[in-house]
């Protein structure tokens, strides 16, 4: 059976766009056979008070992954840095990075994961601007973008372009 | 000790694309998104990273969209480039391209940007060798790209950590909501 609904809008409605800043973004590649040993150094992060605004985990390669991690509160970072830096120091084949402070817009909006052209609508702005997205997640109804500190404010004129705040 | 939770849904069949460019010279992906929008191909999950140069990104499309994709990605762009020039900077370099057929994400909610729930899927995960194409958090949600035909038993596995409703069961997909015009 198939129903039909019929809505229009000139441009994309959300619910509204946030900003954050003076955040840390930690980058990690690590070979996949210490999957399990990320996952509980992370894990432990919470113990220090940390929760996270945004996380993406992908594969790299064959044998390695590529974590990004953005936690959420930055009296926190200093911790949070010495435990994920330690953590590398002592492990084989892995890149650790962090690039701070960094700055997080993010917005959601109706059906966002059943509707085309949203990933284009939030990327494409930025990108034409050649605002550098450090790091991205699209899942669900949200839309994450991590951007460099004081790109924040142009990247959300910007994104005025293809959504109504 | 588990951790309590709202519930679980299973996605469609998907296609998993991963990609990567050197920024922020190669535009390769932003032209890539560009297309499926113009193709109409809904892209419900897109994640990327950046370290030093390199640029990594993850993107799923329903299974049903891919032969769009792999249309689109032999055809001209409307923006007047070589016919396959795009395909030929992605398809021609696995390094740059990577497609992975019958995928399924796993959605959990939600996360309460919690830390600990994060670290101990991805441990659990990784002691009991469940293979995660990529992983992105939402406002609410982390959504955990597995291999299609696993769904089911790693919701299984979660539950070794995760405490769900009384008689919860994952949500499936009963209907696909799917735009077709602007």
């Amino acid at each position: 059976m198939e129903t039909i609904a019929v809505y229009w809008e000139p441009k994309i409605r959300v619910y509204g766009l946030t900003t954050r800043s003076g955040l840390s973004l930690y980058t990690l590649i690590f070979p996949i056979a210490r999957l399990a040993y990320w996952g509980g150094v992370v894990g432990s992060l919470e113990i220090k008070g940390s929760e996270f605004e945004l996380i993406n985990l992908q594969t790299a390669s064959a044998t390695t992954m590529q974590l990004c991690l953005l936690p959420a509160q930055d009296e926190q970072a200093a911790d949070v840095r010495m435990i994920l830096e330690t953590g590398a120091e002592h492990e084989e084949a892995t890149c650790f990075k962090v690039v701070t402070p960094v700055e997080l817009i993010y917005l959601h909006g109706p059906h966002f994961q059943d509707r085309y052209g949203i990933a284009d609508a939030a990327l494409r702005p930025l990108h034409t601007a050649r605002i550098p997205i450090l790091s991205a997640g699209c899942a669900g109804t949200s839309v994450y973008l991590v951007v460099s500190e004081n790109r924040a404010e142009e990247a959300a004129a910007c994104l005025s372009e293809t959504f109504v705040f | 000790m588990k951790i309590g939770i709202g519930g679980i849904k299973f996605s469609e069949e998907l296609v998993h694309i991963s990609h990567r460019t050197v920024v922020p010279a190669d535009s390769s992906f932003a032209d890539l998104i560009r297309r499926l929008a113009e193709k109409r191909i809904n892209v419900p999950f897109v994640c990327s990273s950046v370290y030093d140069d390199a640029a990594l990104c993850t993107f799923c499309i329903a299974t049903t969209d891919f032969p769009s994709l792999e249309r689109l990605l032999a055809a001209p762009s409307t923006l007047g480039e070589p016919a396959d020039a795009l395909s030929s900077a992605l398809l021609s370099n696995p390094e740059h391209l990577k497609i992975t057929q019958r995928v399924g994400t796993l959605t959990l909610f939600p996360h309460r940007r919690s830390l600990a729930l994060f670290g101990r899927i991805v441990e659990l995960f990784g002691q009991s060798g469940i293979i995660i194409h990529s992983l992105c958090t939402s406002i609410s949600a982390l959504a955990i790209n597995v291999d299609y035909h696993a769904l089911d038993l790693v919701a299984e596995v979660l539950g070794k950590i995760v405490e769900l409703p009384e008689n919860h069961a994952p949500f499936r997909p009963e209907f696909c909501v799917r735009q077709i015009s602007t």
